[in-house]
Formats: structure tokens, C-alpha cells, sequence
């Protein structure tokens, strides 16, 4: 009997010896993941988008490892290399790459008794598409829009009358002018303090054109201040064709135009330097401005001069509305030089703009009972 | 010691821009030409090292290196049209500094046209109608609110009302084709004046506090880093 005994205590020994072997088995991991490169669509074949959903559960496997390569003159060059921790989550990662038809290749890996083991690559090569359909609804617009911007154009210079109503800010810049000329003080002219890119500043310029015009027919001294080269350029191109426009080409000086500073604060202090010691009679802050747009004004209201503001930065509304005499707001600003200028180019394109915002306003009109009633056409494929 | 004097000239850089609140004086003048002396300078030095050499000379070496025929022509096209822009120095030919000019001033003028098209007005209008799938006028949260009156769910009720009314208001207020005495422009201008208002005034009060705290920081500069410096140094 005590043998039977001793051999089934051997023998489940030697089972329990099976068992944990078994375990050992089971505790194997075998890393599974879903690893998917996709291309971005709708851009110029740089974009790609990797999406990594970790299949293995946390307690068995707790972190991933991704390398991103792109593949350049047959060599890998690693381009990310990231950590995944496994929170049972998909992870998706927009990536772009320099170059159009890159062949990207990415592969995920897993940790084991400290060494570093790859389980699964995807490759994939970027490409480009022609049209970005997803934005058709702008590209209908735009061509809409400069299809009507043509046939006002056409219809001003075929000289029907266009009308435009009387916006307050832009009717005093004759008596400024007129004022400093009485007071024998120059004008001040600052176009913002933008790039030429800025829209407000081409609509300042354009400005800056009908002013150079009545300056030059009232032989008042002006002075344009600029704070970036290029505009400098553009500026003085402006008030020299302006000048000859009026008959006093004589009146232009090249260095009333000029390049005060090149920093925004250091411009400032330039700006506020100039008004102080010369004493302007009207100062003119019209295109974009930021921070120093108040220290302008203030300073101008310091020394006694009529200031006419204008810009579409909402920020920067506010100070001049506190401390100018006139303020353009927003889109006043653009439509200023076709008023002053009665040009049938900016007439024609100011009426274009005002069509299209009412037709666009009846489509938000319509969009929003279209959603009340559920029907999401118009935000989906128009206004998105 | 070193340290001392430059936060030193900080300080009376600063002091002497702080001079020109009581008047014009050559102390001011004398910070104002520095500041737009070291302003011209930098952008100079800015200029070179990180457009000049990054995006001309570098690009030109390296595509007349490469052999690469069809870059080394762009990229001397593009110099010659940036070259151009200096015969404005000539009085002779700076009728030529005009194409630099134009081509700048039209790619941007174009180049504006989609982006603005796309995110300042249809993306805008939008999300005027409907806020991530939900629409701006909320017939359930109207309804909640006579349900369940309280100041969240007037919030809630009145929310998207107010920002569709405010928009179409204010788009109205800035169409130049119509005569004031037009009925729709007539009255729609006292709102969309008051709803600018009260957007400008909260603009307002926001840019004056980031200025305060632009003079908080300067004083910070003066009282907590140079002032402790001195007594350290100095005491």
C-alpha cells in the first residue's frame, strides 16, 4: 500500500512538473496588432495617415514599439519612432512626408527579455491627387464670385450708374486734409503694419492712392510711413502714380515715403517719434494692425490731429473706435477705395461682393430651416 | 558684474521709452533711433541667415551641384525677379523693380482668394447653421427651457439664436449697394451695431488686460530681477 502511495505522490509530482510547463506555454505571447498606412486624400501626395490597433489584451502585452521609415535612394531613414502603450485603444496618427511618391514603411514591434522583436510591416506610397474635391463647394463659389465680380465690371465701365451708400469715416477725409493744409501741417499716411499678402493692406494702398491724389491737388507736404520693404516699394509706386495723376508729379519727394523700422515696437516708437516732432494736422492709420495700433492713435490725438482709422482686425477695432475722430470697421475698409476712387474696376467688383454676400445670406437663411426640418444638404455639401 | 550693467541698460531703456508719457525728450529720442537701429539690423541679420542662405544660396548651390538643369533655372529665374527689385536704387531703370512688385502683389492676391473662400466664409456660415451636427436653433432646448425655466437652460435655448441672429445682422450691416432708408438695412443697423459693440467692448477689456500685464512685466523686471541684482551686487 505505502508503495501505491509513494507512486502517486511521484507521479502527481511529476504532473505538477507538466502543469507549470503547460502555464509556461500559455504565458507565451504571440503580439497581435492591426497596422494599417493609409494615403491622405484630397492633398499634394505628402500625407499619409497610420492607424494601429493593438489586438493582444493590456495584461498580456503593455507596450508596442512603431518605426516610421521612408524609403530615399533605396536607404530607410527612419522618420518616427514611437511608444504605444496598449490601453485596448486605436490609435491614428496624421503624418506628412517632404516629397510626393515617397515609399513609407512602417513596422511595429514588441519587447521581449529586454530585446526588441518586429512582428508586422506595412508599406505604402504617398500619392498626389489633382482636385481636392473636398473643396468643390469653394471652388464653385469662387468662380461664381469672380464670374460676378466680370459682369459688374462690365457694367460700370459701360457707365451704368452703381450706387454705393455714404459711409461717415470716408466723407471727412477731404476736410482732413483740407484742415491740415489750413493749419500748414503735413498729413500722416501709415498703411498698417502688414505684409503685402494682408488684405487690408492692398485695400490701404488703395486708399493711399485717392489721398496722394487730393494731398498733391492741395500741395500738402505727406508722409507715408511703411514698417515692411516690400510694401515700401508698392507704397511708393502708389503716391508717385497718384501725384502724376493730379498734375503735380513736381510735389513728389521719394523720401516722404520711407521705411520708419522694420520691428513692430521699434515702428512704434518711430511712428510716435514723427508725429511728436512734426505735428501732423491729419494722420491716416488705415490697413492691419496689431498692439501698436493704440500708441498710434494716441499719440496722433496727443498733438491735435484728425485721425481716420480703418482695419479689419477685430482686436484692434475697439482702441480706434475709443481714440480716433473716424473709424472705418472691418469691410468698410475695402469698399473705401471704390467709393473714393469711383474706379468701375473696384465699383464693379464692391457691387460683385455685395451680391454674393446676399446670396450667400439666403443660403444660410435657407440652411438653417433646412436643419430645423433635418434635411443637412446645404451644410454638408455647400457650407462645409 | 557683466550682468549688472546690461539688466542696468534694460532699465533705463526702459525707464527712457516710459519718459516720452510726460514729453518728447532726448532721452526718448535716443531709445527710440537705437530700437529702430537694432530693428533694421536684426532684420537684416534675419534676412540673410534665414531666407538668403536657407532658401537662395543653399537650394542654388545645391541644384547647380546636383546637375539638376530644370531647378537651377527656376531657382536663377527667381533670383533675376528678386534682383530686379533693386534697380529701384537707379533712376534709370526702376521701371524694372515694378515686376517684382506685380508678381508678389498677384500671387497673394490669388493665392488669398480659396483659403479665405473656405474658412472665413463657407466654414464661418456653417457653423453658423449647425455646431458639431447640432443645429444653432434648437427647437429641444427652446422647448426645455419653457419646460424647465433656470439660467442654464435659458443659456442653452438662447445660445445658438443669438449667434445666427448676430451673424446675419451684422453681414447685413455691411452691404455698401443699398440706401440707409431701405427697410431691411434700416432695421437690422441698430442691432448688428449693438452686437459689434458689445464684441468690441469685450474686445476691449481682453487687449487692455494683456497691455496691463505687458506693464506688470515690466515692472516685474525692474522691482524682482534688476533691483534684487543691485543690492546683491552692489550692497
Amino acid at each position: 500500500m505505502r508503495k501505491y502511495i509513494i507512486l502517486f505522490l511521484i507521479s502527481l509530482l511529476v504532473f505538477s512538473a507538466f502543469a507549470q510547463d503547460t502555464n509556461k506555454l500559455d504565458k507565451e505571447i504571440t503580439p497581435k496588432a492591426e497596422l494599417v498606412l493609409q494615403d491622405r486624400a484630397n492633398d499634394g501626395g505628402t500625407g499619409f495617415t497610420l492607424t494601429f490597433k493593438p489586438l493582444n489584451k493590456p495584461e498580456e502585452l503593455k507596450t508596442y514599439f512603431l518605426r516610421i521609415y521612408k524609403e530615399v535612394n533605396q536607404e530607410e531613414i527612419l522618420i518616427r519612432e514611437m511608444k504605444v502603450d496598449n490601453r485596448g485603444q486605436t490609435v491614428k496618427m496624421p503624418m506628412s512626408v517632404q516629397k510626393a511618391d515617397t515609399n513609407i514603411i512602417a513596422r511595429a514591434y514588441y519587447q521581449k527579455d529586454g530585446e526588441v522583436i518586429e512582428f508586422k510591416e506595412q508599406s505604402l506610397i504617398t500619392k498626389g491627387e489633382w482636385v481636392d474635391t473636398a473643396r468643390l463647394s469653394a471652388f464653385i463659389a469662387a468662380i461664381l464670385f469672380i464670374s460676378m465680380i466680370f459682369i459688374y465690371v462690365k457694367k460700370a465701365r459701360s457707365g451704368e450708374e452703381l450706387f454705393v451708400r455714404r459711409i461717415p469715416g470716408l466723407g471727412e477725409i477731404n476736410d482732413a486734409i483740407g484742415r491740415a493744409t489750413e493749419m500748414g501741417k503735413p498729413v500722416f499716411y501709415i498703411p498698417g503694419t502688414s505684409t503685402i499678402r494682408d488684405v487690408a493692406t492692398l485695400a490701404s494702398l488703395n486708399i493711399l492712392r485717392s489721398v496722394g491724389k487730393k494731398v498733391a491737388e492741395y500741395t500738402t507736404p505727406m508722409k507715408v510711413l511703411i514698417q515692411r520693404p516690400l510694401v515700401l516699394g508698392v507704397a511708393q509706386e502708389v503716391v508717385q502714380e497718384a501725384y502724376m495723376s493730379a498734375g503735380r508729379p513736381d510735389l513728389y519727394n521719394e523720401d516722404d515715403v520711407y521705411l520708419a523700422a522694420a520691428g513692430q515696437f521699434a515702428f512704434a516708437s518711430a511712428a510716435q517719434g514723427a508725429m511728436v516732432r512734426e505735428k501732423p494736422g491729419a494722420v491716416f492709420l488705415l490697413g492691419m494692425f496689431w498692439a501698436e495700433s493704440l500708441l498710434l492713435a494716441e499719440t496722433a490725438n496727443s498733438v491735435g490731429a484728425i485721425q481716420i482709422a480703418g482695419t479689419d482686425a477685430t482686436s484692434q477695432i475697439p482702441f480706434f473706435i475709443a481714440a480716433c475722430d473716424y473709424t472705418l470697421i472691418g469691410e468698410e475698409l475695402y469698399a473705401a477705395s471704390a467709393y473714393l476712387s469711383r474706379e468701375p474696376k473696384l465699383l464693379g467688383t464692391l457691387k460683385a461682393q455685395d451680391y454674393f454676400k446676399g446670396l450667400l445670406l439666403i443660403i444660410t437663411i435657407l440652411a438653417l430651416f433646412l436643419d430645423l426640418v433635418g434635411v443637412e444638404i446645404i451644410v454638408k455639401y455647400i457650407l462645409s | 558684474m557683466g550682468l549688472l550693467a546690461w539688466t542696468t541698460i534694460g532699465v533705463i531703456l526702459t525707464l527712457a521709452i516710459f519718459s516720452f508719457l510726460i514729453k518728447d525728450n532726448p532721452l526718448y529720442k535716443f531709445a527710440e533711433h537705437l530700437f529702430v537701429g537694432v530693428s533694421v539690423g536684426y532684420l537684416l541679420v534675419v534676412t540673410y541667415t534665414q531666407l538668403f542662405i536657407p532658401r537662395v544660396y543653399q537650394p542654388t548651390k545645391n541644384a547647380f551641384n546636383s546637375g539638376d538643369i530644370f531647378m537651377s533655372i527656376w531657382m536663377i529665374v527667381g533670383i533675376i525677379i528678386g534682383i530686379m527689385f533693386l534697380t529701384r536704387l537707379t533712376e534709370k531703370h526702376n521701371w524694372l523693380s515694378r515686376y517684382p512688385i506685380s508678381i508678389t502683389v498677384g500671387f497673394y492676391s490669388g493665392f488669398a482668394i480659396m483659403p479665405s473662400l473656405y474658412t472665413r466664409v463657407l466654414r464661418q456660415l456653417g457653423a453658423t447653421v449647425s455646431e458639431d451636427g447640432v443645429s444653432m436653433i434648437n427647437l429641444q432646448k427652446i422647448g426645455l427651457f419653457f419646460k424647465n425655466p433656470s439660467w442654464s437652460t435659458l443659456y442653452e435655448a438662447t445660445y445658438g439664436p443669438l449667434i445666427v441672429i448676430g451673424v446675419l445682422t451684422v453681414l447685413i450691416y455691411f452691404f455698401f449697394s443699398f440706401k440707409n432708408t431701405n427697410p431691411v438695412i434700416k432695421y437690422t443697423r441698430k442691432p448688428a451695431m449693438v452686437y459689434m459693440m458689445v464684441g468690441f467692448g469685450a474686445a476691449f477689456g481682453y487687449t487692455f488686460m494683456a497691455r496691463i500685464s505687458l506693464y506688470v512685466d515690466r515692472m516685474n523686471f525692474i522691482i524682482n530681477e534688476w533691483w534684487p541684482l543691485v543690492r546683491v551686487k552692489l550692497f
